[in-house]
């Protein structure tokens, strides 16, 4: 799955330590999420969505494997 | 993973300073037990002494639990699959021991066995932790 988190916390000018402290998660989560390295639960993906006030659907891509 | 005290999340900074008291409990109940033993008379009082240092591990595991239940969700994942693949692997080891006993092929005490199979367990979830860590870097 690819996400726009990246873009959409620069355009906050959030630091990853910042926007880890406002979802209350640790920045190695942050990065991981960031390079695609780890999908987020769907609580946290709601948390995000929440905070950037945007749709789940724009800011997480589904990919098809195929 | 983490390089210093300052880089770790703040669910395991305050798991390594709540786990400080009961690992010093720990140490000290085994370190203290031997010559408790001597004193104890009876079976009763022996096998009381004989595992107080269990008292010293199960606190460290109770806050270990507290730990996983504060923090976030891919830490929590690092965690659960670092013991999930060591406790595989001690499980695996202890087979094997059961199996090269039951064959005559090892001599070795319970005291050995059991010491190993710590050891392991504890290098398994080191390694595997460190690698998951150095994966979601």
């Amino acid at each position: 799955m690819n996400n726009r988190l990246r873009e959409l916390r620069e355009r906050q000018g959030w630091s990853q330590g910042e926007l880890a402290e406002q979802l209350e998660v640790s920045r190695q989560t942050i990065n991981a999420l960031e390079t695609g390295k780890y999908d987020p639960s769907l609580p946290l993906a709601f948390r995000i969505a929440h905070l950037f006030k945007q749709p789940i659907e724009k800011i997480f891509l589904y990919a098809d494997p195929a | 993973m983490a390089s210093s005290f300052f880089d770790m999340s703040p669910a395991l900074k305050r798991y390594y300073r709540r786990s400080a008291l009961p690992l010093a409990a720990w140490v000290l109940l085994v370190a203290g037990r031997k010559p408790l033993l001597a004193l104890a008379d009876g079976v009763a009082g022996k096998m009381a002494l004989a595992l107080l240092p269990l008292l010293g591990m199960a606190w460290i595991c109770w806050e270990y639990v507290r730990f996983l239940r504060e923090c976030d969700e891919l830490e929590r994942r690092i965690e659960q699959l670092a013991m999930a693949w060591s406790v595989g692997m001690s499980l695996l080891a202890a087979t094997a021991v059961l199996l090269l006993h039951d064959a005559d092929a090892v001599r070795w005490s319970g005291t050995q066995v059991c010491g190993g199979l710590l050891l392991l367990q504890c290098f398994a979830y080191a390694v595997v932790r460190w690698w998951l860590h150095w994966r979601y870097r």
